[in-house]
């Protein structure tokens, strides 16, 4: 059997983490192996719990999505899927 | 009407609820006094987004609905497509009380009478209204209309407030944590020592008695003295990991000021509203943090302050002017920590409090003579305001109603052990000041021993103590027993009576603690054993809870459990307890009720029992010890038989073991402290037992369940 795929959620509302990691959850691939309420509390877990893929929100306090992206993909490059419910056509560029 | 099923999100939504729209509403409050502020629009428009967000995710339609259109128009506010008015504030904050409405009846499943599409007209007007108005520019745009009459009435201070679920940070969850692992090493350490002594004592019992020395003794004492220093060392090492826990316990309670200074703003604002007055509200030290049973304690003296400062004291604009004030008022709620006591303090520079009137009044009512209030000094003066019925303003007004307001302020405040006073030239404005100590108060009780059990009395409660002749104790035609004290009637309440409803001699010459409640005075006559002892503070039982008798449990002295007496309820409940012998409920089927036989011999722990049960229909008779239970087994008729364990005269055992060689069929339950001791379990059950439930992890549902099961 393969080995599950190891996902941290980024997301500032309590209510969208908990209905992502139950999504998330219901497939016997994914594994989710930490969360964070912002970004720079996520880049810290990240370095502790290397996981395989990201999903981040982009409105965040403290650290917001696009900074978190650049961020990551400076210390520890790897996939990153973002979940928001604001996305201008700039911002897609931007990611 | 929407509902959220999911237990989990439900919880989620409600505290992000209370966030994003509480700091919405702060923020839009801040916003109408200074709308330029664009930092302050920013952090609204993610608030209001955030809200929309989890509203969607969650299908709570019409708030989605609602807060988008709200963000729509401070999006338009920021672009500058709209001006700011007091009608767009007025509506915005309308529209924030419309979704705490949606909200809590997607929590609580309660319809709400909210109309989303009065609202979404109103905010569409004042989305528009503005452009509308450039267009045409000699139009003057209209003063914001009065709200509507209709608007509810109640108390907005009521809600908002939250203190039901509290977040921890992760930095104190791992601290708890490492508590109990660290009890649980002890635990192990412990099991292990408890081990060697066993071994030791099989070793010693089984020794022959000529083959042991000197020598082998020796070293067994040894052994022992090793064993004794290790089990000391645990537990000092005990003790000290418990008062950390409930140290970081105690600290997890505290939550800062801003939880109860964040409700007033809005209330501050609206009453200055409806009064045509203007009021600057400043509000400091709100990062304080304090235990919240102040915060709960303060809630509603602050607001009955602040709406008394506004009502009352702050002067209409024109007035103001002629005095020569500041047309604005300033009104001050400040919080701060200073040598172990939280202050609270709400000043304002309106008029002041007017002495002649206040004397004026006293003499009236009574309080003062004409001679003692030429010299009367302000803070026994002021005092007076604070009795019932004490009130200078003449005309009754909607805010702050009639001259009960100060009176329930003091009440509560000193309730919870704090002081409320009030200063004020006359002049410049008034200042009320709340205290509260802060420091770790040792209270004072008086416990007394009835039946083998302590009791403990809160010496706070009492005037003073009197030594009585029985003799002088007077009967009253209802068969009331009092006594007169300085000729005022003292109703005798003899303790022992009402604690195990027998009825006492007195003895010659009583103790009587003079409690008063209301008007009225009662005199507790307890045993001459009465000891003093200083205590922190009583728990509250997991399976007691409040009850009308008992408010808690604390130690004693020796280590005793100690019942701390309600002694308000106990006084109200008086007629009730009036009956004297023993409490028997009729043992007559009615209708489908089962007749139960309680044993049980302590009284706290039955009374809460036999309200459980009667409380669901139990016909209940109640017997104190295991011998009594039998006679009335024997005497009466019942269905099934719950009793404790360890209980005088004859303990549960003996009276299982005899009900059994009568009757093999009457379901018996056992609800004992032993629930974790599987000895006495399985020797209960071996008896004949059918259930052994533990009062330790009581459950009040499981154990009707239980019940209900046994019986079906």
């Amino acid at each position: 059997m393969s080995k599950k795929i190891r996902v941290v959620l980024i997301e500032d509302s309590l209510i969208a983490l908990q209905i992502l990691q139950r999504l998330l959850e219901d497939s016997q691939e994914v594994e989710v192996v930490g969360t964070a309420q912002d970004g720079a509390a996520g880049l810290e877990l990240i370095g502790k719990v290397n996981p395989d893929v990201i999903c981040t929100d982009l409105v965040m306090p403290r650290m917001d999505g696009l900074e978190f992206t650049k961020k990551v993909m400076e210390l520890y490059p790897r996939p990153i899927l973002v979940i928001s419910n604001v996305v201008h056509p700039t911002d897609v560029d931007n990611i | 009407m929407y509902y959220i099923d999911d237990d989990e999100l439900r919880e989620l939504y409600k505290n992000s609820v209370a966030e994003h729209l509480g700091s919405a509403e702060r923020l839009i409050l801040s916003l109408e006094k200074n709308p330029a502020d664009a930092e302050v629009l920013n952090v609204l428009l993610r608030e209001l987004h955030a809200f929309k967000g989890d509203s969607h995710m969650l299908g709570v339609v019409k708030a989605k609905q609602l807060s988008h259109e709200l963000e729509d128009v401070f999006i338009k506010l920021k672009k500058k497509s709209i001006d700011s008015s007091p009608e767009l504030f007025s509506v915005a904050l309308e529209t924030i009380d419309a979704l705490r409405e949606i909200a809590s009846e997607a929590v609580t499943g309660i319809a709400s009478p909210v109309s989303v599409t009065e609202i979404s007209v109103k905010l569409a007007r004042v989305a528009q209204t503005h452009n509308a108005a450039e267009v045409q520019a000699s139009t003057p745009i209209m003063m914001p209309s009065k709200p509507e009459p209709d608007k509810q009435d109640k108390e907005e201070v009521d809600e908002g407030i939250d203190i039901e679920s509290i977040r921890i940070p992760m930095r104190k969850l791992e601290q708890l944590t490492h508590c109990t692992t660290e009890l649980q090493s002890i635990y192990l350490q412990l099991s292990k020592k408890l081990e060697l002594v066993s071994d030791l004592i099989t070793h010693l019992v089984d020794v022959k008695e000529d083959s042991y020395g000197v020598t082998e003794i020796k070293n067994e004492v040894a052994s022992l003295q090793k064993l004794n220093q290790f089990i000391k060392d645990d537990i000092s090492a005990l003790h000290s990991i418990s008062e950390n826990l409930e140290e970081h316990v105690q600290e997890l309670q505290l939550l800062p000021l801003d939880t109860v200074f964040k409700l007033y703003p809005r209330l501050v604002r609206d009453i200055a509203e409806e009064q045509g007055k203007l009021v600057h509200f400043v509000v400091k030290g709100s990062h304080e943090l304090v235990d919240r049973i102040y915060l709960e304690c303060l809630k509603v003296p602050l607001a009955q302050l602040l709406k008394n400062a506004v009502d009352h004291g702050i002067e209409k604009p024109e007035e103001r002017a002629l005095k020569g004030k500041d047309i604005e008022a300033t009104l001050t709620l400040s919080g701060a920590i200073e040598k172990e006591q939280l202050i609270i303090q709400v000043s304002d520079d309106g008029r002041g409090i007017d002495r002649e009137k206040v004397i004026r009044k006293a003499i009236e009512l009574g309080y003062l003579t004409r001679e003692e209030a030429a010299s009367v000094d302000d803070k026994k003066l002021y005092g007076y305001l604070f009795l019932p019925g004490f009130s200078t303003k003449e005309e009754t007004t909607q805010v702050s109603g009639r001259g009960v307001g100060l009176d329930i302020v003091r009440t509560t405040i000193e309730q919870r052990g704090g002081t409320v006073a009030v200063e004020s030239d006359g002049v410049n404005g008034t200042v009320f000041t709340i205290k509260f100590p802060l420091k770790k108060v040792l209270s004072s009780l008086f416990v007394t021993q009835i039946d083998g059990l302590y009791y403990g009395l809160t010496v706070a409660n009492f005037e003073t103590i009197i030594y009585i002749k029985s003799a002088d104790i007077i009967k009253s035609e209802d068969d009331r027993l009092y006594y007169l004290w300085n000729n005022e009637r003292v109703n005798i309440i003899h303790l022992a009576d009402i604690i195990v409803r027998r009825q006492h001699d007195l003895d010659e010459k009583c103790i009587c603690l003079l409690y008063r409640y209301g008007v009225n005075y009662y005199g507790f006559i307890v045993s001459t054993s009465l000891e003093y002892q200083e205590y922190q503070g009583i728990k509250q039982g997991v399976f007691l809870g409040e009850n009308d008798i008992v408010i808690g449990v604390t130690t004693t002295a020796h280590g005793e459990t100690c019942y701390v007496l309600n002694l308000e309820g106990i006084v109200k409940n008086k007629g009730g307890f009036s009956a004297t012998g023993k409490v028997v409920a009729p043992a007559v089927e009615q209708g489908g009720r089962y007749r139960l036989l309680l044993v049980e011999d302590s009284v706290p722990i039955g009374t809460q029992l036999k309200r459980i049960l009667e409380r669901n229909k139990f016909i209940v008779t109640w017997a104190k010890n295991g011998e009594e239970g039998y006679r009335e087994f024997m005497d009466g008729y019942y269905d099934c038989v719950l009793t404790d364990i360890e209980m005088p005269v004859w303990d549960g055992y003996e009276l299982i073991k005899r009900i059994r060689s009568h009757d093999t069929r009457i379901p018996i339950v056992v609800l004992s402290t032993l629930g974790n001791n599987q000895e006495s379990i399985d020797y209960a059950k071996i008896l004949g037992a059918n259930l052994f439930l533990s009062k330790a992890n009581f459950d009040e549902r499981q154990f009707l369940d239980c019940m209900g099961g046994l019986l079906s």
